[in-house]
């Protein structure tokens, strides 16, 4: 497979450059080839007739020789002479052509001899002209004799190749003509051949250039459609193709990656806002109670303001103190009522409000404060401790014999700010801690339903920290208090 | 190959398909020039004459009348194949030329073409001997063949024992005599020799036969029968014309009308047994032939030729060569050389008809 393989690694423009070349040169060999071959067998048709042009040229030639000395011996004209011996150059040249081997052809043989016998005819020829010149008429005359005699010879020898040669040739040339014939048949079918097998060759090589891109443009397409859900596609070359078949997975990929991401992240803004919304909403109803239990605040304060001045006159200080109180209660609620406050604030609301109570209730309720003073500038949502200690007075104390206690604990833990409030009341059982915790707690029917329940304090604390349990509320049982732990980040 | 199953059909396909790509590309290619090849060198084979060429040293010349009869053309081929073993190509003269020249045209052919040998069936005349005497001159050995010319420059003599075989001739025909006419009467012998017979081969040959008759009828061997020889000659310097002899002394208006007649050629032979089976003469005049051709050996086989002289045709052929050959390297040969000689009559010829079954 090491074609195969080099196959593979050359670059599409290179395959397409082979691919034409391949098929050209295949052609181009085959026609050379064929060419030669037919070129081969012209010639072999002009060489046909070709020795029995040379053999007509050199009858004609002797016969000028023999004329020309005719000629001399008649006249002894020295015109003729200077004739004779162009012709007889002109002769020697021409036999001097003819084979001289001693060869197993007939042919090749018989032009042996004609060369012989025509050395010989110049040979007499010469004597005679000799002789003549020296007017020796006996001696001439038996030279030219014996000249005429083998001239007589050469012409029925030359007459007899050229005969054979000329039936020899028509054969010859009958069977080179059936050989042309079966020539051309066969080349014609080679040709074809050649060429469907080019065009074969040339569509499986364009196809295997072009599959892989077939396949990329499918791919690129399903992509396109949005379904970014594929395989990754085989890499099959080396080449171009290749090039971008491997970007193709890349981005396939990294668009995958992506939207993976930005669908993270919208879910995660999607969760924020509807934490907020919840929260607002949660305000916004623990507001909505205050307003509709705080009719006129302003009112209220200005009319306690008005007290308070009054009892200052009238030197009735505890009403003073308790009326300023009271005013510093509601203020705090209609001022922060939506904001994010500190520990110390809600701390002192919840002062407030235990003064409150105990100048309503006569001092019945103890308080006690262990406060960490470095975490009390800590944040956190307003409204928390009050509905907390308001519960633990309306549910714990108020129902119970005997002495009430809350005590507030603030205290760090680690990066945890811990507040606590407890009571010493009747305690609750696990499955109203439960109830409470999961927000199914039935508000009471026979409670006065002025203040915020628990369930929305508890919520607007994971919204606020986050936490699923930033509360945790603890009952050791019946008459045995309730502790509220309130958990909050540094 | 471990294709990854990931359900995408085409690609898996595409990687089958593509496999044998390369290698199909290059047997493609290695497949077709190759046939083309093979189809071009096989045509040029076709068209090439395949008679391959030998080149000889030496080149002798055959000059022999009735070049075409079968003993001719066996001592030619034997000469050929004497030479062909020493690079030497025997040719017979006649054979190139389309023209039919006399003998003595063809020496002098021979002679222009200055050949390295002349092998040539000569006689006595004085333009023989002139001619041999020109060929040596030129440097070119002449061996006469079967008929001698003593008197010329040739380097040797390859030939028949003449007047043995006119022994063995007299001796069949007085053999044959007894059962011709009856006792008392004279039979009667033609001879058929050439007309220009110069040559003193035929001449032997005819003593012999005189001799050897004369003798038995001296011892009455004939049954005393008397034999009356007579030399016929027949013109053979003519196409046709022995055929035309032989047919007017059997049956011609001034046919001796022979018993016996004794050819001394293998043209004789087969023309005098056609005029005896075409004029029905079979058993009425009995032949005694020259050469051991299929047809007369046929012909003895079915009495219609009474016995024929076989020549060992090879030893002729190829001493002539041998002759040559020795001359042109020691400068000299022995002078005389004789061919064996057999009777082939009805008793013997089975033996010799076996040797040629295809031809008989």
């Amino acid at each position: 497979m090491k074609v195969d393989g080099f196959f593979r690694r050359v670059s599409i423009k290179n395959k397409m450059i082979g691919i034409s070349l391949l098929a050209n040169v295949i052609i181009l060999v085959v026609n050379v080839i064929l060419m030669f071959g037919i070129n081969n067998l012209s010639d072999r048709m002009d060489m046909v007739y070709k020795d029995n042009l040379f053999l007509e040229e050199l009858m004609d030639s002797i016969g000028r020789v023999q004329d020309n000395m005719t000629e001399y011996l008649n006249t002894k004209n020295s015109d003729v002479l200077t004739e004779y011996y162009r012709s007889e150059q002109e002769f020697r040249d021409l036999y001097e052509q003819l084979d001289d081997e001693i060869s197993s052809l007939p042919f090749a043989r018989m032009e042996r001899n004609i060369k012989r016998m025509c050395g010989e005819y110049i040979d007499e020829v010469l004597l005679t002209i000799e002789y003549k010149r020296g007017r020796n008429v006996e001696k001439y005359r038996v030279r030219y004799e014996n000249a005429t005699r083998i001239y007589d010879y050469i012409e029925s020898a030359i007459y007899s190749l050229n005969n054979e040669q000329f039936a020899e040739n028509s054969g010859n040339y009958t069977k080179l003509l059936s050989a042309f014939r079966r020539f051309e048949m066969t080349s014609n079918l080679v040709l074809a051949a050649v060429i469907i097998g080019n065009i074969i060759v040339v569509t499986r090589l364009t196809l295997a250039v072009i599959r892989p891109l077939q396949n990329l443009t499918e791919k690129a397409g399903e992509v396109g459609r949005g379904n970014f859900d594929i395989p990754p596609l085989r890499v099959v070359n080396d080449d171009e193709v290749g090039v971008v078949t491997e970007a193709f997975n890349q981005m396939t990929v990294s668009i995958r990656d992506y939207i993976d991401r930005l669908r993270e992240s919208s879910a995660a803004e999607r969760r924020l806002r509807e934490n907020e919304l919840l929260m607002q909403a949660h305000l916004k109803e623990a507001q909505l109670k205050y307003l509709q239990a705080q009719i006129n605040p302003h009112f209220l304060f200005n009319t306690l303001n008005a007290g308070a001045q009054l009892a200052m006159m009238e030197g009735a200080d505890k009403t003073n103190g308790y009326i300023e109180h009271v005013a510093n209660f509601f203020r705090y609620n209609v001022k922060k009522g939506a904001e994010i406050v500190t520990i110390r604030e809600e701390v002192e609301l919840i002062d407030n409000y235990i003064y409150i109570l105990n100048v309503r209730f006569s001092g019945d309720i103890k308080y006690e404060k262990k406060l960490d003073e470095s975490v009390l500038d800590t944040p956190m949502p307003s409204m928390i401790l009050q509905p907390i200690v308001e519960n633990c007075v309306n549910h714990g104390i108020r129902e119970m014999l005997g002495e009430g206690c809350i005590k507030l604990e603030v205290c760090r833990i680690d990066d945890i700010v811990v507040v606590s409030i407890s009571d010493n009341g009747k305690g609750l059982s696990q499955e109203t801690i439960n109830d409470i915790l999961n927000g199914s707690l039935k508000p009471d029917p026979k409670s006065s339903g002025g203040g915020i329940g628990l369930d929305n304090v508890i919520a607007r604390l994971r919204l606020y920290t986050g936490e699923s349990d930033p509360v945790s509320i603890t009952s050791e049982g019946e008459g045995k208090g309730t502790r509220f732990d309130i958990y909050l980040d540094v | 190959m471990n294709e990854k199953k990931n359900g995408n059909e085409t690609k898996t396909d595409a990687t089958k398909s593509r496999i044998p790509t390369g290698v199909i590309v290059t047997v493609f290619f290695l497949v077709t020039v190759t046939a083309i090849v093979v189809i071009f060198f096989n045509f040029l084979i076709s068209v090439d004459d395949p008679e391959s060429e030998k080149i000889y040293d030496k080149y002798y010349v055959m000059i022999v009348p009735e070049q075409d009869s079968s003993f001719w053309s066996e001592v030619y081929e034997s000469a050929r194949k004497a030479g062909e073993d020493r690079s030497v190509y025997v040719e017979q003269l006649g054979r190139s030329i389309l023209r039919r020249y006399s003998r003595e045209d063809q020496i002098r052919i021979a002679v222009a073409e200055s050949v390295d040998g002349i092998i040539v069936t000569a006689d006595e005349s004085e333009e023989m001997r002139e001619l041999i005497g020109l060929a040596t001159e030129s440097r070119i050995p002449v061996v006469t063949l079967v008929s001698d010319c003593p008197s010329s420059d040739r380097c040797s003599f390859v030939g028949i024992n003449n007047y043995n075989i006119g022994r063995e001739y007299g001796e069949k025909i007085i053999e044959v005599a007894k059962t011709k006419k009856s006792a008392g009467d004279t039979v009667k012998v033609a001879v058929l020799v050439d007309s220009y017979s110069e040559e003193a081969g035929q001449n032997i040959l005819c003593m012999g036969i005189q001799e050897t008759v004369e003798n038995g009828v001296k011892m009455d061997l004939t049954d005393s029968r008397k034999v009356d020889i007579t030399l016929v000659p027949i013109d053979d310097s003519n196409p046709f014309s022995t055929q035309e002899g032989v047919r007017e002394l059997i049956v011609g208006q001034e046919s001796a009308e022979p018993d016996i007649i004794v050819c001394l050629s293998e043209t004789e032979t087969t023309s005098a047994y056609q005029v005896i089976v075409d004029y029905n003469k079979v058993g009425v005049i009995s032949i005694l032939g020259y050469h051991d051709s299929p047809a007369i050996l046929n012909a003895i086989d079915r009495n219609v030729i009474e016995a024929t002289i076989s020549i060992d045709t090879d030893q002729l052929g190829s001493t002539c060569v041998w002759a040559l050959n020795e001359y042109s390297e020691l400068g000299y040969t022995s002078q005389y050389f004789t061919a064996d000689s057999l009777m082939i009559d009805s008793s013997n010829v089975s033996e010799y008809l076996k040797e040629v079954p295809n031809e008989g």
